[in-house]
């Protein structure tokens, strides 16, 4: 017998999206006002979740089965494309082979250095694409190589990001009021031989939980929906007379460009200041 | 919706935000379905590229977000303070795209915890120790407890849940099963309220503890 009072059915049927729109309404119009259909509701989107999932991992595990045999073939093919691929373009392609695997961007940089990209930096071309080789962990890491000049640097990566620009300074929280020192008014941070020093700081007033989080994006939209920060930190808050300080300090080789920070609490995940700097 | 010709808000604001905070019916359903209008399109606009692998629908999780959203809503509903319907209206639209970030953010962690096994759940649950809070071992740890209890049951009892939490027909499972709809059905409610009777206190913890 179930220790519950809400009907099971209605709650699949919420969860199934199979409820008209005036249903809807009522349904979460009752979940505004009751904390135990919350939970239900919570309990059985998880079982769903997990019969889903449960589901794909057996289907996942049958097609695995059935496509095995091929990944020699498959290997074995792909080996012999990449020889041939190798001894038809030898001649011309060798050179820059190294080259284009250790600075991704460095092939743009004859035809940018004459543009004067940055000049470019609010313009409305569309977003670059998401681009495998390019991923966030390439454009922040560790200093190992001197960066490209200015000169190079990707006009799109100035591209602002249409979806995190609605949310700037947009953020209200009547409990937690933040205030970001630095970057300051001009919001840049400078590029120094590929290095930037990223400072970000600020107060928090009110009594807010003891961390928060740090996640600095690109300005790729794909980066964003697909919630691929470039990095995350957790900053501790530490008290002083009025408020809460918070900092993240630290010099990383980047690239030039625009980026994203979003402050959000560490454990709830409530986001309180999207905020953004440029690095050039 | 047929309540919906009986309001205009702006005519007389005070009036309707103090139906508002007495949770007049009229009032809120009048309110949820106007949001659900604005909120649609908006999420649907944002959403350039589902991920195939989510495990729920686009259109179920766009619910999943308008739900957090309303929640979220309510909670500023009651603490803040609105001079106009507009203000509401941007109020709840901010909140959406809170929330639509922290639904990205679920799918992504939903992707590493539901695909895991019961055992590796249950060892990051452990890893976590005592602190419920956390959401990812807090998520764990309920997700470890339907896959054990999912696992106890008989063969026929899981395949059956599974076959009609992944899109088939009752029916056409009750016909697999040689026996009928109704019986099927039934069948299904009392597995589901086992799971579902289990599904440890955790989550009424988190949502207690943050009343």
């Amino acid at each position: 017998m179930s220790n519950s009072r809400f009907d099971i059915e209605t709650i699949e049927r919420y969860l199934f999206d199979q409820m008209s729109e005036s249903e809807k309404v009522e349904f979460q119009f009752q979940l505004l006002q009751d904390k135990e259909l919350q939970i239900e509701v919570k309990k059985m989107r998880q079982i769903q979740k997990t019969l889903i999932a449960e589901k794909k991992m057996e289907k996942g595990s049958l097609s695995f089965f059935k496509w095995k045999w091929f990944i020699p073939l498959i290997l074995i093919l792909a080996t012999g494309v990449y020889f041939a691929s190798q001894s038809l373009f030898q001649p011309s392609q060798s050179p820059l082979k190294e080259e284009e695997l250790t600075v991704p961007d460095e092939s743009d940089k004859v035809s940018q250095q004459t543009e004067a990209p940055e000049e470019k930096l609010d313009g409305q071309e569309n977003q670059a694409p998401p681009n495998i080789e390019d991923t966030p962990t390439e454009t922040l890491k560790p200093a190992k190589q001197a960066a490209p000049p200015i000169a190079a640097a990707d006009p799109k990566a100035f591209n602002p990001n249409p979806y995190l620009e609605e949310f700037i300074e947009g953020v209200r929280n009547p409990e937690l009021r933040l205030e970001i020192d630095s970057p300051g008014a001009d919001l840049t941070f400078p590029l120094i031989s590929g290095e930037a020093d990223i400072n970000i700081l600020g107060k928090i007033y009110g009594n807010p939980p003891p961390t928060l989080q740090l996640s600095i994006f690109d300005n790729r939209e794909a980066s964003y929906e697909a919630y691929q920060p470039l990095l995350i930190r957790s900053m501790p808050l530490n008290k002083e007379q009025e408020y809460f300080a918070f900092r993240f300090s630290e010099k990383r080789q980047m690239k030039a460009g625009l980026y994203y920070y979003i402050i959000e609490t560490e454990e709830e995940e409530e986001i309180l200041h999207i905020g953004k700097f440029f690095v050039r | 919706m047929k309540s919906e010709a009986a309001f205009h808000p702006d005519e007389d604001f005070e009036q309707f935000l103090g139906a508002l905070t007495n949770n007049g019916a009229r009032q809120w359903n009048w309110l949820i379905a106007k949001f659900r209008q604005k909120l649609i399109p908006f999420l649907n606009k944002r959403i350039h590229s589902y991920p195939q692998w989510a495990l729920l629908s686009k259109s179920q999780f766009i619910e999943e977000v308008i739900e957090e959203t309303l929640l979220q809503f309510f909670k500023i509903f009651k603490t803040g303070s609105f001079s106009s319907y507009s203000d509401l209206e941007a109020t709840v639209i901010t909140t959406a795209g809170f929330q639509l970030k922290a639904g990205f953010g679920r799918l992504k962690k939903e992707q590493r915890i539901y695909f895991m096994e019961a055992e590796a759940l249950s060892a990051l649950q452990e890893k976590h120790g005592q602190s419920i809070r956390e959401s990812a071992s807090g998520l764990a740890e309920n997700i470890a407890d339907i896959k054990n209890k999912l696992n106890q049951l008989e063969s026929e009892e899981k395949d059956l849940l599974l076959r009609f939490y992944n899109g088939e027909e009752l029916k056409d499972i009750a016909d697999d099963l040689a026996i009928s709809p109704s019986a099927c059905r039934k069948r299904k409610q009392r597995i589901l309220e086992k799971l579902r009777d289990l599904v440890i206190k955790t989550i009424s913890l988190l949502i207690l503890s943050s009343l």
